[in-house]
Parts: structure tokens; sequence; C-alpha cells
């Protein structure tokens, strides 16, 4: 079943230069795949597409089976609930903990309190912050609010889990624990695309490369679109 | 948005509303305009009082002026159309009672223009008070007093009972406008603050949607933390005006009731004093955040 499929994609910023050129693809799921190129390559811009952050400018993208262009505003956040995100940045909420921080995605699928306390702290124990739950953001290091952002992108299970450079703030034990989880996602049936400069993860983990250049695919699971 | 895991029963916002510089502008901007709405509702409600005192006042009762007699002759006309006018009143199915004024009261109404010494020689017009019966119609009376005192000056009161009216409604009209204001400004105000809260959480509201959350979500906080400012705002807002108006009822319990009436509110009308406004405020701050924040969240990606 294909979870993604870019059909000659563009995008651009406002009234800024195309910053992502014709991508065609597809993503089947199951599927795990590394997202490498140069900084300034797009990669951050096609993640935004995949979690529906941004529209395309032209093109077309079908994800979990139904195509953008034809979902209404409203059905958008339950496309949203299937995919998973983390952020470069993290965006994780400041002045919530990080117990509520990774219940949130829990909560706006309208899940009871007793089930998200579970699922929660089972998720939180597992990625090492078990002790800092009721800790909030600002006063955590850069590889525990990594943790927690990812420990909320997996929260729900998702179809599809998008990451931007996940490994990028914690070393390399709890690098190797969060892409073992990736893969245990993975193994149930999540679609996985990582984001990363690290060619140590990249080399480690042997799964297939997408490869970004100047907006362009050049490597990847590209498929053959009929010039209309 | 969630029971928080720490303190029970407490709402806490996955965005930061009731947190920073700003968290409490809504009560702040709510309770000023409340204060203003329920001080157009007090003059309203005074107003409608003291025209009632003015109006019952005055319509139910008739000034029969007999000109101040010069010669001899004249007085004794004079005093025989008191008479008459007196006997009149008395008989008359339109008249509850009525009263010849002293000397001494003529000239305390004369007082302001003659000053404390008017001299005995001066000659004083017999003025009659008369009082009607409730909800008679004084056109009858009126003619049967022409008829017996012709000279006589008979004043219903309608030139002045009209002005009056004229007066009140005005200024309840100009009230009503003004409240009308103070609404449209409360709305405006709260669209204002909400849109940016919406600004300076954009990044949050967007990080919301981004895990799932749909713009209902995301507005029921917004509506939450609005009317709870609102409400607070409110409440202050309607105690200060109820001691502004403690207070001014305070200070002018001693004016002569004949120039300013007191007002006495009734049990409702005070309720309505506290009521209405904190109601009113509240549910145009809920609506308005709403209304807002859907608007806005739909112009999003």
């Amino acid at each position: 079943m294909t979870i993604v499929k870019f059909s000659n994609v563009g995008m651009r910023y406002s009234t800024g230069p195309e910053v992502l050129h014709d991508l065609s693809f597809e993503l089947q799921q199951g599927s795990f795949h590394f997202l490498t190129g140069p900084s300034g390559a797009g990669k951050t811009s096609l993640l935004k597409l995949l979690y529906l952050g941004q529209h395309p400018t032209r093109g077309i993208i079908h994800m979990l089976g139904r195509d953008l262009t034809a979902v209404p505003r409203r059905e958008l956040p339950m496309l949203r609930r299937q995919i998973g995100i983390v952020f470069q940045d993290f965006r994780l909420l400041p002045h919530l903990s990080a117990f509520d921080n990774v219940a949130l995605p829990l909560r706006t699928s309208g899940l009871a309190e007793k089930d998200i306390k579970r699922n929660v702290t089972e998720l939180l124990e597992w990625v090492g912050i078990g002790d800092k739950m009721e800790a909030r953001p600002p006063t955590l290091s850069g590889g525990e609010q990594q943790r927690i952002a990812i420990a909320r992108a997996v929260i729900n299970r998702p179809k599809l889990l998008v990451a931007d450079e996940p490994t990028g703030n914690v070393d390399s034990e709890i690098g190797t624990r969060i892409m073992h989880l990736f893969e245990e996602l993975n193994r149930h049936g999540t679609t996985v695309l990582i984001a990363t400069h690290d060619d140590e993860i990249v080399t480690r983990f042997r799964h297939p490369q997408m490869r970004l250049e100047n907006g362009t695919l050049t490597e990847g699971p590209k498929r053959k679109v009929k010039a209309a | 948005m969630a029971k928080s895991k720490l303190i029970p029963g407490k709402y806490q916002y996955d965005i930061g509303l009731d947190q920073g510089a700003g968290a409490h502008l809504v009560a702040w901007s709510t309770g000023l305009m409340v204060f203003f709405a329920t001080l157009a509702l007090a003059v309203n409600l005074g107003l409608n009082a003291v025209t009632q005192s003015w109006v019952s006042g005055l319509s139910g009762s008739l000034t029969v002026e007999i000109k101040p007699p010069v010669t001899d002759e004249q007085k004794a006309a004079s005093a025989e159309t008191l008479k008459k006018v007196l006997w009149l009143a008395k008989q008359h199915p339109a008249v509850e009672k009525s009263r010849a004024l002293t000397r001494e009261e003529i000239l305390a109404l004369l007082r302001p223009w003659l000053g404390e010494k008017a001299p005995d020689s001066l000659p004083l017009p017999a003025i009659i008070d008369i009082t009607l019966k409730k909800d008679v119609d004084s056109a009858a009376l009126i003619a049967d007093l022409n008829k017996i005192a012709p000279d006589a000056a008979v004043d219903s009161h309608a030139d002045t009972l009209s002005d009056v009216k004229t007066l009140v409604a005005t200024a309840r009209m100009f009230v009503l406008l003004l409240t009308g204001v103070i609404i449209l400004l409360t709305a405006a105000s709260i669209a204002g603050i909400v849109r940016s809260k919406l600004a300076i959480h954009a990044q949050e509201v967007e990080t919301l949607h981004l895990v799932g959350a749909s713009d209902e979500y995301i507005a029921r906080q917004f509506r939450h933390h609005t009317l709870k400012g609102a409400m607070k705002g409110a409440l202050g807002g309607v105690v200060c005006m109820v001691l502004a108006i403690l207070g001014v009822s305070y200070m002018t319990h001693t004016i002569d009731t004949a120039i300013f009436p007191h007002v006495r509110l009734m049990p409702l009308e005070w309720i309505l004093i506290a009521a209405a406004p904190v109601l009113a405020g509240s549910l145009i701050a809920h609506f308005t955040a709403q209304r807002t924040v859907m608007r806005e969240l739909s112009k999003l990606a």
C-alpha cells in the first residue's frame, strides 16, 4: 500500500524561488528511508510537505490514500494524527511538562485521561525521561528535549513518521536506542523517513536513501510520471 | 485543553495564554467596559425613577394663580375669586384636596428674586394648590375654573411636563447610544487582544495543528481563557460601580428631594445592575473570542 505519492511536486515560499522541483516518488507502507543531502538542499521543505505544514505550489500529493488537493481543511487534523513529526528544533511547548507535551497528540484525539497516563508514562520511561515527567522543557538538556519530541511523535503509533535530525543532539547510545525505537515502529508497519546529516547512522542502519540536491531528488524511490 | 495533573480541578492551557505580561488584558479591558456599562445602566434606571417622580408630582396637580390686587376694589375682588375657586375645588369630583398657600409660603417661593426682606406692602398673588384624584381628566375642572375666575391663571404644568419628558427621553437615548458604543468597544478590544495573543503564540498554535489539533480544540482554549478573564474583570467592574453608586447616593442624600428626587432602586433593579453587565460582558467576550479565533485560524495552512 502506498502511503505517500508525489507527482511532479514543486514548492516555493511566498514569491521566492522554487526550493523543490518536480519531485515524483512513492513511499510504501512499512518502508524506511533516510533523507540525505547537503544543507539548503530542501530536506526540511520536503518534510514540511510530508507533515502537511505547507502546500505544494504545483503537482499532486497523495497521502495515506487521500489526494491532498481534495481534502477539506476540517479533515486535516484526522490526517495529521496519523503522521508523527520530530522537528529539528523540537517545538516543545515550554510551559507544559514533559508528560503533557507527550500527551498532546492523544489529548487532541480525545483519548481518556487514564489511557493517556498509562501510555505516556510507559513511553517516557522507555526513552529514559521517567524521572523527569513533571519537568518543563527549558529546564532539560537538548538531548532530553529531543527524546520528549520523539516520544510525542511516536505516542500515537503513526502510519508515517518524519524526523528532522532526530539524533542530532544526543549521544551515540541514546541515538542508537532512538533508531531502534524507529525500527521497532517500522516493523509494526509505520513508514519512516529520517532526514539526517549523520553518516554513521546511515551506514550503520542500512536503510535506503533519498538524496536531495538543489531541490531535486537525485537518488531514491523515484517513480516515472507520464507527461500530460 | 486538559485538567492539570499537578492541580486537580484546575484547567491547564496547552498554549501559554495565562502567562506573560498580557495575560490579564481581557480582565482589565472587560472590567473597564463593564464599569461604564453599569454606570450607563444605573443612570438609565435613575433617570427613569427621577422622571416618574417629577411626572407624578406635576401631573397630579393644578396651580391657580389670582393676580395680585393693588387697589382696595381689586383686593375685594381677589378675595371673592379666591373663595369661589376654593368652593369649586371642594365640590368638584376631580379634586382630591385643595388649599391656598399662606403669605409666608408665597414669600418663600419669591425669596430667590426678592431676598429675605420683602416689604409688607408688597401685593402678592393668591395661589391655590389643587391635588387631583388619580387618573382623572383635568380638562373639565380647568374649564369650570376659567368660567368662575376668568382672570386667574390655571397652570396644569403641561408645558413643564412636556419639557421634562423631552429632556429625559433625550438623555436616555444618549445613554442607550453610549451603551451601544461601550458594547462595540468591548467586542473590538477583545477581538484585538485575541488577535495579538494568536500572533504571540503563533508557533504554539502551529505545533498544536501539526500534532492533530482541530481549530475547535484551539479555539476552545482561547474561549475558556477569554471567558474566565472577562468574568473576573466584569465582577470587578460591577463591584467598583456599586461602590461608586453607594458613594454618590451617600453624598447626595442631603439634597432637596424637590430638586433631585432620591432614587430608591428595587431589589430586582439592583440584581439587574449587578448581573446584566457581567452576563453581557462575558457573553460578548466568549462569542467574540470564538469568532475571532476561528476566522484567524481558517486563514492558516
